[in-house]
């Protein structure tokens, strides 16, 4: 669910004489709100001169430049016959008043304002992540301690399995101490970036995503080896480990960014999708520009895995030495 | 300081006692043939040259090797591998010849002989008499001698003696018990009566030098018409050289099922022809939780190409893996490192070879299945040729392995492919 309904009802209308007659904002140059200024039964007046209510520090605003009056029924401007007029979309006033509907915006000189009622409609409340979504559960100590275990003795058995001498308790050191300083560092970075956008660290919750992503990282590189293995798929290993790459990246960016950034479920995972992308195209291209040209040794790739993992069927050696007159094709120059 | 104080006193005290056992060490026969070694240079020493192969940028050598006259018009005999720059890398090199006197001219290439590592040349201006050429087969135990230019210094002889052919060599070669060094390559060795036995070509130190046999030189004379050609001609008649040779030596092993030796209820290739040896040990690796048997069977000899590329060689070894303590998951991880990392070394540099393209596929031959990958290469300005490395490892069991490689260098595409099929066909389990 993107986001939730409160702030569409505006509530009963408040009678103008009974409350302000609403707000005139001064927009800045991306038309957002950056000051704003409630209009009374008085009125407003707007220029240069220090003697208005809303005074303008614009050079081509006149000092006494416009006053905005209620007219009994509704608001309207007037310029005050000022050198460069107001204009209200392309119309240009002079000495005349105009009507002003709640919404409206106008110009004097070069600065833009706009006319909001009391009742005017607000953009829907947006939801914060914070209190709501996957991650919400990794707020809590309990399955934060869990994710953490469970990540720890993923690298543990990983280097376990990869290793046929005895246990040696300084390695696992080295490699749990290398993995926490990775981690670290990537959650402290996005803490930082989510402490900047909305005031909250969310370390923990950063840290959990994190650690789901090295547990995601060690599952998928054993699970492409032993389809590899399992389905012959040894000349796409490359290619399977690149797309799964991009894919947890774009998953681990994502869940970052959704407790950190505003925007809406669609436009973040375009956002992951492109971070992603440029990560694991990085990746790729280190990977490539730190390879030989040339090589002396064979470079292949070529898993190897218990026999009861094998499910593909074996060639004869005629039929796999048939196969490989190929190899001339592929080394013609 | 002090340490070389003492080594002094020490010395000083043994000096005498080293002396007279390098007195009592010396063969009779040196103390006795009554200054032949004298004679024998004083007859022949002007038939000796020295080969350089001279960078045509700076002018400076490059290298260095020895040759002699074969014929009164300039006609010289060296090591191909003393002038393989010359075809190598045609325009970036030249030859000269330097005679006893210091006297120099240019050296062409006539012919040559890559697989026996000869190389005929013809000196502009050279005259002089030449050494015989008869094909001389001496006893065992002769005395013969050494001519060349060692390291550059000079015009040197060594004495030594004949041991035979080497028993078990792909290329003929003569056992020389002397010492030959770098810079004497390509001068020949002759007996008493001045005739050519053989042509310096390689050492193992220690006094195990090796020579080309004379009859070589006689067949590769023969069969020079004495024109010079361009270098592109020679690297073609390289690669035909090569080609012949292979088909050579591998038809005779491809005609019969290779002899294969047992290891712990695996039939693997073994000693496939005399000119292969194997060797083996075992490693009780405690710390690392498994057990190696390895065998190692390769060729003693390969043909020089260049100076980073030799040819004719054949390698392969087996390692069987067992284990009680190692689970199959962490065995077969170990056995996946191992299968990436190939056991047999190629040489060879960008210019001269491709990269290898490889191919991996599971491959069943009776009852024993087996991962395999076969990789080849393609010599770049050899075209035809090419190295071939075969790898497999069996999946028969969940504690024990085995990893058999073969590698091949400068062998035809479908010598590579039939070679190794027949190599991988001959890998049995007995349970």
């Amino acid at each position: 669910m993107e986001s939730l309904d409160i702030g569409f009802d505006p509530g009963p209308r408040l009678e103008p004489a009974a409350a302000n007659f609403g707000y005139l904002e001064v927009l800045n140059r991306s038309g957002r709100t950056a000051q704003r200024f409630p209009i009374t039964a008085a009125g407003l007046t707007l220029g240069r001169g220090f003697g208005n209510d809303l005074i303008l520090d614009d050079p081509f605003v006149c000092p006494q430049h416009a006053r905005i009056i209620w007219n009994g029924e509704g608001l309207e401007v007037h310029d005050l016959g000022s050198v460069n007029g107001l204009s209200i979309g392309s119309v240009r006033l002079r000495q005349e008043g105009c009507h002003l509907p709640s919404g409206t915006s106008f110009r004097i000189g070069r600065t833009v304002l706009r006319y909001l009622a009391c009742d005017a409609p607000l953009l829907p409340t947006k939801l914060d992540r914070d209190a709501s979504g996957p991650q919400r559960w990794l707020g809590k100590a309990g399955v934060l301690g869990l994710v953490y275990l469970l990540t720890g003795s993923a690298l543990a058995l990983q280097l376990y399995f990869d290793s046929a001498e005895k246990f040696q308790s300084s390695m696992l050191a080295t490699s749990l101490v290398m993995a926490l300083s990775f981690g670290l560092v990537w959650t402290s970075l996005w803490s930082f970036v989510n402490r900047t956008l909305s005031h909250r660290w969310n370390f923990g919750i950063h840290s959990g995503i994190a650690c789901l992503g090295l547990f995601g990282a060690l599952a998928l590189n054993t699970l492409t080896g032993y389809a590899c293995f399992s389905l012959g798929l040894d000349p796409w290993h490359l290619y399977l480990s690149y797309g799964l790459a991009l894919i947890l990246v774009w998953w681990l960016v994502f869940m970052h960014l959704r407790l950190t950034a505003a925007g809406s479920s669609v436009s973040l995972i375009r956002t992951s999708a492109i971070v992603g992308v440029l990560l694991v195209g990085a990746a790729v291209l280190v990977n490539q520009s730190l390879e030989e040209d040339f090589s002396q040794t064979p470079e292949f790739q070529a898993s190897l895995k218990a026999p009861g993992f094998k499910v593909r069927g074996s060639l004869t050696p005629t039929a796999f030495f048939e196969d490989a007159g190929q190899l001339r094709d592929r080394l013609k120059p | 300081m002090a340490g070389s104080v003492r080594w002094g006193k020490i010395s000083r005290r043994y000096a005498a006692m080293v002396i007279l056992g390098l007195g009592l060490a010396v063969p009779p026969g040196v103390l006795a043939n009554g200054g032949e070694t004298e004679q024998v240079y004083a007859r022949f020493k002007d038939r000796v040259l020295q080969i350089q192969v001279l960078d045509l940028s700076s002018g400076s050598k490059t290298t260095i090797g020895s040759g002699f006259l074969v014929a009164p018009d300039g006609v010289v005999v060296t090591n191909f591998h003393v002038i393989a720059a010359l075809i190598n890398q045609p325009g970036r090199y030249r030859a000269e010849y330097v005679d006893q006197h210091g006297a120099r001219g240019p050296l062409s290439l006539v012919n040559l002989d890559v697989v026996h590592d000869l190389a005929v040349l013809r000196g502009n201006g050279l005259t002089g008499r030449p050494l015989e050429v008869s094909g001389t087969v001496p006893e065992k135990g002769e005395r013969l001698y050494a001519f060349g230019n060692p390291h550059d210094i000079g015009l040197t002889i060594v004495e030594g003696t004949y041991n035979g052919l080497l028993q078990r060599s792909l290329y003929e070669k003569i056992h020389f018990t002397g010492s030959i060094n770098p810079g004497m390559s390509g001068g020949p060795t002759v007996n008493a009566a001045g005739a050519l036995v053989g042509v310096n070509v390689s050492t193992a130190g220690n006094q195990l030098s090796f020579l080309v046999p004379a009859r070589f030189v006689a067949a590769l004379l023969a069969a020079s018409d004495q024109t010079v050609d361009a270098p592109e001609a020679f690297s073609s008649l390289v690669r035909r050289q090569l080609l012949a040779n292979q088909d050579q030596y591998l038809a005779p092993l491809l005609a019969q099922p290779f002899p294969t030796s047992v290891m712990n209820g695996y039939r693997l290739p073994g000693e496939l022809a005399s000119f292969i040896r194997c060797w083996g040990n075992t490693h009780p690796q405690e710390e690392k939780l498994y057990k190696v048997v390895f065998q190692s069977c390769a060729t003693e000899d390969e043909i020089f190409l260049g100076d980073h590329l030799k040819a004719g060689g054949i390698r392969f070894n087996h390692e069987f893996f067992s284990t009680i303590q190692l689970n199959p998951i962490r065995f077969y991880g170990f056995l996946e490192e191992n299968f990436s990392q190939p056991r047999i070394g190629f040489s060879g540099e960008e210019s001269n070879v491709s990269n290898f393209a490889c191919q991996t596929d599971f491959v069943a031959n009776g009852s024993l299945d087996s991962k395999v990958v076969l990789c080849l290469r393609r010599y770049k300005k050899l075209e035809g040729l090419y190295d071939a490395f075969l790898s497999a490892t069996t999946l028969v069991g969940p504690r024990e392995a085995v990893q058999t490689s073969l590698g091949l260098t400068g062998v035809s595409f479908e010598n590579a492919l039939s070679f190794s099929q027949r190599y991988l066909e001959s890998l049995h389990w007995n349970r």
